[in-house]
């Protein structure tokens, strides 16, 4: 029987599956195995470049969250809900927090998901992936993986629509399809906070500034105290004020992150009328 | 009199991990109609079982309408005074719903004696209803009504006599309404029945265009606290709340104001 592109459906489904593999292997493992800046160790990090390494994106946030707390810029009630009171917010996370909140009350939860909140995050990522602290995937890299997946799904598409004329089985194929469109809109929405990988100095860094104070001070005179760089390194369950720490943990729902398990692999857990 | 409260502040969900740990706070105030009896926020909950009075106000009773009264609405400031074991209740000196229309806003009354009739039936039938002590608060009214009869002191202490309801003297009202309508301030306080006083109310605000807007919003002016004063020395007021409802200033700052309540009614 003449086949359709002259490879039989089991063949092409084997040819497509290894495709998908492959990329799917380079997606997840190139951030590791690949090319990385070599390590800079020397200069220090600041508050957010270290709630980065230790817990990654949701951390940062929630080091910013514990910062504009602490300095009374912003508020929270029991719930978690959090409100802007006033003054100026210091650099672009924090700058970014408040004024997400400024718009309207929010959660952590909530702003660990803002798309404002979530650029100024990436780019202190790729400041440690050049100094060689974390092995986040480039977005170029995340963007050429979108890519591929985009054209392993047109020749599928185009094989499952010439199949499916020719009345040929197309069920497999189908799987395959419904796979890589998950895996399509993983790696789009995974463009825009990536998974963070720490490098060997990366995972140092933060062993060292969770053990040893001499650590912390060489790495910034503002991770001596305060709430932040508690935050920073143990989240939400480090903020000192406990009352403040369980309002943060309920705003920021079950995930809230709390303990330092999660720590080095990134990524953790998640008017009334007036009165006359 | 009531029963002597000291300094409070307005309760607001968004305020509830400040007002427990703020000092000087010694009772608190809700807004009847954002609470439910059944579900009340924990946060309110533990201050009362720390012992701090927690007040009902309403803001929708529309007591001084013409239409009949809601007394689905009083049913839920009573419930809400009974599960918080309030001292007393209250409402304004007002209508809020007149023809089917909500106006979402505190409406001043016509000082005649026939509006003064209407308020006062309201004001027995939900008196009947709520188990404790009503009192009712002046309103800061941005027109008079032109066949006004009662100056507004007149018509307040005509409405205690009448009903045996307790008074709010909102300060900040008073001064605005000193600045919009031209009312005499001295006079309203020389005027009014202070045995008849439950508490005093005081808050911040604005002038925009020669209007000054009771926001609640704003720091409290020196010149409210000035007749806070004034109210001082005429009776010394069982309580003074702060109402604040928008543009939460920092606990510090809170707390100052508190302080300059706490000043302004100690000799």
């Amino acid at each position: 029987m003449h086949e359709p592109w002259g490879i039989s459906g089991p063949q092409f489904l084997a040819i497509y599956g290894a495709a998908l593999a492959l990329t799917l292997a380079v997606q997840l493992a190139w951030p590791r195995v690949g090319p990385k800046a070599p390590a800079d160790v020397h200069r220090p990090l600041d508050v957010y470049q270290v709630a980065y390494l230790a817990g990654g994106h949701h951390r940062t946030v929630d080091t910013a969250i514990a910062a504009l707390l602490e300095r009374g810029l912003l508020r929270v009630d029991t719930k978690g809900q959090l409100t802007a009171v006033s003054g100026a917010p210091t650099g672009p996370v924090e700058q970014a927090v408040y004024e997400a909140v400024r718009s309207r009350p929010r959660t952590a939860a909530t702003l660990r998901t803002a798309e404002a909140v979530s650029a100024p995050v990436r780019s202190i990522g790729n400041d440690l992936r050049q100094r060689g602290l974390v092995a986040v995937a480039s977005a170029r890299f995340a963007t050429g993986v979108v890519l591929v997946y985009v054209a392993v799904l047109l020749v599928g598409l185009a094989r499952w629509a010439n199949g499916s004329a020719l009345h040929r089985p197309t069920g497999g194929l189908t799987v395959l399809l419904a796979v890589t469109a998950i895996l399509l809109v993983l790696a789009v929405t995974s463009r825009k906070r990536p998974k963070v990988q720490l490098t060997k100095a990366g995972r140092a860094i933060v062993a060292a500034v969770r053990t040893d104070p001499a650590a912390r001070r060489a790495q910034s005179g503002a991770l001596l105290a305060g709430a932040a760089s508690l935050v920073a390194l143990g989240g939400f369950a480090l903020y000192p004020d406990h009352a403040t720490s369980l309002a943060l943990k309920s705003g920021a729902g079950s995930s809230s992150g709390g303990g330092s398990s999660c720590g080095g692999s990134g990524g953790c857990g998640g008017g009334g009328g007036c009165g006359g | 009199m009531a029963d002597r409260l000291g300094i409070g502040i307005g309760w607001r969900p968004e305020l509830d991990l400040s007002i427990a740990r703020l000092p000087g706070v010694d009772w608190v105030e809700v807004v009847a109609e954002n609470l439910h009896a059944p579900h009340l926020p924990e946060s309110l909950l533990a201050l009362k079982d720390r012992g701090m009075p927690v007040l009902p106000h309403a803001v929708s009773l529309s007591l001084g309408g013409a239409e009949p009264l809601d007394t689905a609405r009083v049913e839920h400031l009573a419930e809400l005074a009974r599960v918080l074991d309030a001292p007393l209740a209250s409402d304004h000196v007002c209508f809020v719903r007149a023809g089917g229309l909500d106006s979402g806003h505190l409406m001043p009354l016509p000082r005649t004696r026939e509006a003064l009739d209407v308020l006062v039936d309201n004001v027995r039938l939900a008196q009947s209803i709520v188990d404790v002590p009503l009192a009712l608060e002046n309103i800061a009214a941005l027109l008079e009504w032109p066949e006004n009869e009662l100056t507004e002191e007149q018509f307040l202490t005509e409405l205690t006599e009448r009903t045996g309801c307790l008074l709010i003297i909102d300060v900040a009202n008073l001064y605005a309404n000193a600045r919009n309508v031209g009312t005499d301030p001295v006079a309203f306080l020389d005027g009014i029945p202070w045995e008849r006083l439950a508490y005093v109310h005081m808050a911040g605000g604005v002038e925009r265009d020669g209007v000054y807007h009771d926001t609640h919003a704003h720091p409290v002016l020196p010149e409210v606290l000035d007749l806070l004063s004034e109210l001082r020395r005429r009776t010394d007021p069982p309580g003074v709340l702060l109402e604040r409802d928008d543009d939460y200033p920092t606990d510090s700052e809170l707390a100052a104001e508190l302080v300059a309540l706490r000043t302004a009614v100690t000799l």
